[in-house]
C-alpha cells in the first residue's frame, strides 16, 4: 500500500465521519426533544416526560405565563385546569422532593424569559427543612442541559438515547399516540391508588422518639423561606399562590413516631406568617382536608395521592376555599394539631393489623 | 481522563497530536516531549488531581535512584539502591492497594483492631509502578542508562500506556522517543493509529460496556440464578473483560501509532488458544514479560530441575493474582491459572499441533483443547469477577443446583439499550408477551456477535493484512460514530419518595 492509500483513507474518514456526527448534531438540533434551543417543531406535541433533562430547556423556550411549581405530588395536574380557572398559559417547573432552592431556581430560569401572571407553587412541609443549596448536580442531573456553555451540550447533541429513543418518541407521541400535552410529567397513569398500595409500602418503627423543640428546624425553616419571599419580593407583579399539600394521615402517623410532629406544625405556622405578610400571596393549605388524609383509598404511598385530589386541589384555588389568612391560620394550625392527635390516638387503630414493623429499628 | 470520552477526543488528543507535531516541526525537540508530559500528566489528573501527587513522587524517587545508580561503584551499594527502589515501589503499592485486605486479614485472624483506611486507589499505579520498577532493576544490572529528566517523565507518564498498560519497557520506549524520524507525522502509521483506536473504542464502547449491563446485574443477585443464567452470565462476563481490556490496548496502541510510538502487544487473540498455558502466551502479554524476566527468571526459571520450573511457574501465577487485585478472589483466580499452567507444563496431555518443547504422553485434538481451555477459563473468572469468596462459591452452586427458574428473562431484560427500543416498541404494540423473549434473542445475538469477532483476526490482524480501501474506511468511520453517540445516556431517576 502506498503512501496515497493512507492519505486517501485519512481524508475519507474524516468526511465520512463529520458528515455523521454533523447528521447526529443536526437532527437532535432540529427535533430537539429536551426543549434547549426551540419550541417542538410546528406538528410536533411539547412530549414532557423526563423532568430532569426537560424543565430547564422547556421554561427557557416555551410560551407561558404560569408556572405550576413543585414536587412529585405536582406532576399529575393537568395545565389544562389552571389555563381554563385562570385564564393563563401554564407550564410546570417540577422538581423531585421540590426543596425551595431547586424550585427557585427554576423559578428564576421562567421569570428570565418569561413576564408571570401566576405562580403556582405546591409548598411541602418537608421543602421547609431541606438544603438551602441546589441539588441538581448532587444527585446527578444533566448539568450541561442547566448552563448556557454550548460546548458541553455536546453530551446532549452525540448521544444515542435521544437519537434512538428521545426523538422516536416524541415524533411517536405526537404523531399517533394521544399525548395530551397538559399531561406533562404525569405518572399516575402507571400507578394504582389504595389503601393496599399505601400500607405495603409503610412500614412503621415500633419505637416513638422523644418529641423535638418546635424550633429544632428553625435554621432551615429561615434560610428556606429567605430563598422563596426573595422571589416573592422581587416579582410583586406575580401573584403567588402558595398551597400545602394533603398528605395522609400515615404521614402525621411517621411523623409523630420520628418526634417531628411539633417542629413541623411551628414550621408551617411560621411559613404561614412570613408568606401572609405578602400582598401577592395567597395561602392555602389542604393539610387538615379530614376527607381526604384520612381515607387511604387516595394514596398510592404515605404522600402520593391520585389525580384525582390534584384536581380538587385545583378546583379549590380557583374557587377560593381552603384559604389560609391572617384571620384563620391559627385556628388551622390548632385544628391540624388536633386531627394530628387524633390520627395516633384514634384513627390509624383500624390499620394498624395491615402496617408492617420495622424489624432494625433501634 | 478517560479515551472514550468527549473530551479526549474532540479537545484533548487533537490538541496533543497538533502540539507534539507542530513543536518538532519546527525542531523544538526538548519542548514537545515537556509538553507531551505535561499533556499526558493532565491526562492522569483530570479525575482527581490527588493523583498526579502520587504518580510525582512516585516518578522522582525513581529517578532519584536511577541517579544514585551513577554513583555506585560497589555490588554493595548496587544492591543498597536496589533494595530501596523495590521497597519504595512495592511499598507505594501497597500502602494504596493492599493496606486495607491485609490488615481486614490481620485484624480477621489475630483479632487485633487495625483500622481501614479505605485509600483511593490512584489509577494505574500497578502499571507506572512495575514500568519504574524493571527501570530500576535494570539501572542495578546496568542494562538501563540514566536518562534525562524529561526523557524520564515522558516514558513514564505516555498518556497513551498510562493507566492500563501495556507495561513498557524503557528499552522499547526510551529509543523510539529519541529517533528523530518519529517526530515527523507519517500518513501510514495515522491512518493504522486511527483504525486500531477505532477498532478498541468500538469494542470497549459497543461490546463490553453493553454485555457489562447483564453481567453486572448478575453479580448483583448471586443468590437468586439458576443455571442457565449463572453459565450465560460468566459466559459474557468472559467476552466482556477480553473486550474491554483488549479494546483499551488497541486503543492505546492506536494512539501510540499516531504519536509514531510502537506500543507492544498485549493481547493476540487469546480465546483462540488451545491450552492454558498458550492462553497466557496470549493474554496480557506485556504482564506475564515483566513477570518472567524480573521474577520466573531470577528465581531460576528452568535451570534448576522440573519440579522447582513449575515451582516457579506457580508463583508467577500466584502474584500476577495478587496483582490483579486486593482480594482473596483473585488469590484464588491466580492460584487456579497457575495450577492449569503447571498441569499444561507436566506434559502429561498436550494438544495436536501445539509446538511444546517436551513431547506429552497423550494428545488430545485441537478443537478439545480448545473447549477445556475456554470453558477452564470461563470458570475461573468467576473468582475474578466476584466481589467475594462466598459470592464466587455461589456461583459454582448455582451451576450444580440444576434449576431452571427463568431468571435468565431477568437477566436479557438489562440489554434495555437505545438500538433496541424501536423494536422493543413494535413488540410492546403486537405482541407484549414476547418481549422478555426479545431481549433473550438480544444477548443471545450479543454473544453470537462476540463468539465471531473472538474467532476471527483481531484488531492488530486487520489493520496490518486488510487494504486500507474505502470499505474498511466506512466502517470505522461508522464504529467511530456510534461509539461517540454511547458516550452519553439518558438516565432514569427513580425517586417518588421525595
Amino acid at each position: 500500500m502506498d503512501k496515497n492509500t493512507f492519505k486517501g483513507f485519512l481524508k475519507k474518514f474524516i468526511i465520512f465521519s463529520a458528515a455523521l456526527l454533523l447528521i447526529c448534531i443536526f437532527t437532535v438540533i432540529l427535533f430537539d426533544p429536551f426543549f434547549q434551543y426551540h419550541k417542538p417543531l410546528p406538528g410536533l406535541k411539547a412530549v414532557l416526560t423526563d423532568k430532569e433533562y426537560q424543565c430547564v430547556g422547556s421554561l427557557k423556550n416555551f410560551d407561558y405565563d404560569s408556572v405550576i411549581a413543585g414536587s412529585s405530588v405536582a406532576e399529575n395536574y393537568n395545565n389544562g385546569w389552571f389555563d381554563q380557572g385562570f385564564q393563563c398559559r401554564s407550564i410546570k417547573a417540577i422538581r423531585s422532593y421540590g426543596a425551595t432552592a431547586d424550585l427557585c431556581y427554576l423559578l428564576d430560569i421562567a421569570f428570565e424569559h418569561q413576564e408571570l401572571k401566576y405562580v403556582f407553587y405546591n409548598l411541602d412541609p418537608s421543602a421547609l427543612v431541606a438544603s438551602p443549596e441546589t441539588t441538581y448536580k448532587l444527585t446527578g442531573c444533566p448539568m450541561y442541559l442547566y448552563d448556557d456553555n454550548y460546548l458541553n451540550d455536546v453530551q446532549y447533541w452525540l448521544n444515542k438515547d435521544v437519537l434512538f429513543e428521545k426523538i422516536p418518541y416524541l415524533i411517536a407521541q405526537s404523531l399517533i399516540g394521544d399525548y395530551d400535552e397538559g399531561n406533562s410529567y404525569n405518572w399516575a397513569q402507571w400507578k394504582n391508588f389504595n389503601s393496599d398500595m399505601i400500607l405495603g409500602l409503610y412500614i412503621r418503627k415500633p419505637s416513638i422518639d422523644e418529641m423535638k423543640p418546635e424550633t429544632y428546624y428553625q435554621d432551615l425553616l429561615s434560610q428556606n423561606l429567605e430563598i422563596l419571599t426573595a422571589r416573592i419580593k422581587e416579582h410583586p407583579e406575580t401573584q403567588f399562590l402558595i398551597f400545602v399539600p394533603p398528605y395522609s394521615m400515615i404521614w402525621w402517623d411517621n411523623l409523630y413516631r420520628d418526634g417531628d410532629t411539633d417542629a413541623y406544625l411551628y414550621n408551617m405556622q411560621t411559613a404561614y406568617e412570613t408568606l401572609l405578610s405578602y400582598e401577592n400571596v395567597t395561602l392555602y393549605s389542604f393539610q387538615n382536608d379530614r376527607e381526604i388524609i384520612t381515607n387511604l383509598e387516595n394514596y398510592m404511598d404515605t404522600l402520593h395521592f391520585s389525580p384525582e385530589i390534584n384536581h380538587l386541589m385545583c378546583d379549590s384555588l380557583i374557587e377560593g376555599t381552603h384559604r389560609i389568612t391572617r384571620e384563620n391560620y391559627l385556628s388551622e394550625i390548632e385544628d391540624m394539631r388536633s386531627l394530628a392527635d387524633e390520627i395516633v390516638t384514634t384513627l390509624i387503630k383500624p390499620y394498624e393489623d395491615r402496617i408492617k414493623v420495622d424489624i432494625y429499628d433501634e | 481522563m478517560l479515551f472514550n470520552s468527549y473530551l479526549f477526543i474532540f479537545i484533548f488528543l487533537p490538541l496533543a497530536l497538533i502540539g507534539w507535531y507542530g513543536m518538532n516541526h519546527f525542531k523544538a525537540y526538548e519542548l514537545s516531549k515537556l509538553f507531551l508530559a505535561a499533556m499526558s500528566l493532565w491526562f492522569y489528573g483530570y479525575f482527581n488531581p490527588y493523583y498526579l501527587a502520587v504518580i510525582l513522587v512516585s516518578i522522582a524517587c525513581n529517578y532519584l535512584l536511577s541517579f544514585l545508580f551513577q554513583f555506585s561503584h560497589t555490588k554493595w551499594m548496587d544492591r543498597v539502591f536496589l533494595l530501596t527502589g523495590i521497597l519504595f515501589n512495592l511499598g507505594l503499592l501497597f500502602y494504596f492497594k493492599y493496606y486495607d485486605f491485609f490488615f481486614e486479614n490481620v485484624n480477621a485472624l489475630f483479632g487485633t483492631g487495625f483500622t481501614m483506611k479505605n485509600i483511593v486507589l490512584p489509577l494505574g499505579i500497578s502499571f507506572f509502578t512495575f514500568q519504574q520498577l524493571s527501570f530500576i532493576i535494570d539501572r542495578c544490572t546496568r542494562k538501563a542508562k540514566h536518562y534525562s529528566f524529561i526523557n524520564y517523565v515522558t516514558f513514564v507518564t505516555f498518556f497513551p500506556q498510562l493507566i492500563a498498560g501495556p507495561i513498557v519497557l524503557y528499552k522499547e520506549m526510551m529509543p523510539q522517543f529519541e529517533d528523530l524520524q518519529n517526530r515527523k507525522f507519517q500518513t501510514e502509521n495515522f491512518a493504522k493509529g486511527i483504525a486500531l483506536f477505532t477498532i478498541g473504542l468500538g469494542k470497549k464502547v459497543l461490546l463490553a460496556d453493553v454485555l457489562a449491563l447483564p453481567v453486572n446485574y448478575g453479580f448483583e443477585q448471586t443468590a437468586f440464578l439458576d443455571t442457565p443464567s449463572t453459565l450465560l452470565v460468566i459466559l459474557a462476563y468472559t467476552f466482556e473483560i477480553y473486550f474491554d481490556f483488549s479494546g483499551y490496548s488497541d486503543m492505546a496502541m492506536g494512539l501510540g501509532k499516531m504519536f509514531n510510538i510502537e506500543l507492544p502487544v498485549n493481547f493476540n487473540s487469546p480465546y483462540k488458544a488451545c491450552s492454558v498455558k498458550e492462553l497466557w502466551q496470549r493474554w496480557h502479554i506485556t504482564l506475564s514479560r515483566f513477570f518472567i524476566q524480573y521474577v520466573y527468571i531470577p528465581l531460576g526459571g528452568s535451570r534448576k530441575g522440573k519440579g522447582r520450573t513449575l515451582f516457579n511457574i506457580f508463583i508467577v501465577f500466584f502474584l500476577s493474582g495478587i496483582w490483579h487485585g486486593a482480594n482473596w478472589t483473585y488469590v484464588a483466580w491466580g492460584t487456579m491459572q497457575g495450577l492449569l499452567v503447571v498441569w499444561d507444563n507436566l506434559g502429561i496431555i498436550g494438544v495436536r499441533g501445539n509446538h511444546d518443547k517436551t513431547p506429552a504422553k497423550f494428545y488430545i485434538p485441537r478443537w478439545l483443547g480448545w473447549f477445556f481451555t475456554f470453558s477452564f477459563f470461563n470458570l475461573s473468572l468467576y473468582f475474578f469477577r466476584s466481589d467475594s469468596m462466598t459470592n464466587a462459591f455461589q456461583m459454582f452452586r448455582n451451576i450444580f443446583a440444576f434449576k431452571n427458574t427463568g431468571y435468565l428473562l431477568k437477566i436479557a431484560a438489562k440489554l434495555d439499550i437505545p438500538e433496541f427500543y424501536l423494536i422493543k416498541q413494535a413488540i410492546n404494540f403486537t405482541m407484549p408477551d414476547l418481549l422478555p423473549y426479545a431481549y433473550l434473542g438480544v444477548f443471545f445475538l450479543l454473544l453470537l456477535i462476540s463468539a465471531i469477532i473472538i474467532t476471527r483476526k483481531n484488531a492488530l490482524q486487520i489493520v496490518s493484512e486488510h487494504p486500507f480501501n474505502t470499505r474498511l474506511c466506512l466502517y470505522v468511520s461508522i464504529i467511530f460514530v456510534w461509539s461517540v453517540i454511547s458516550f452519553s445516556q439518558v438516565s432514569t431517576f427513580i425517586y417518588f419518595n421525595f
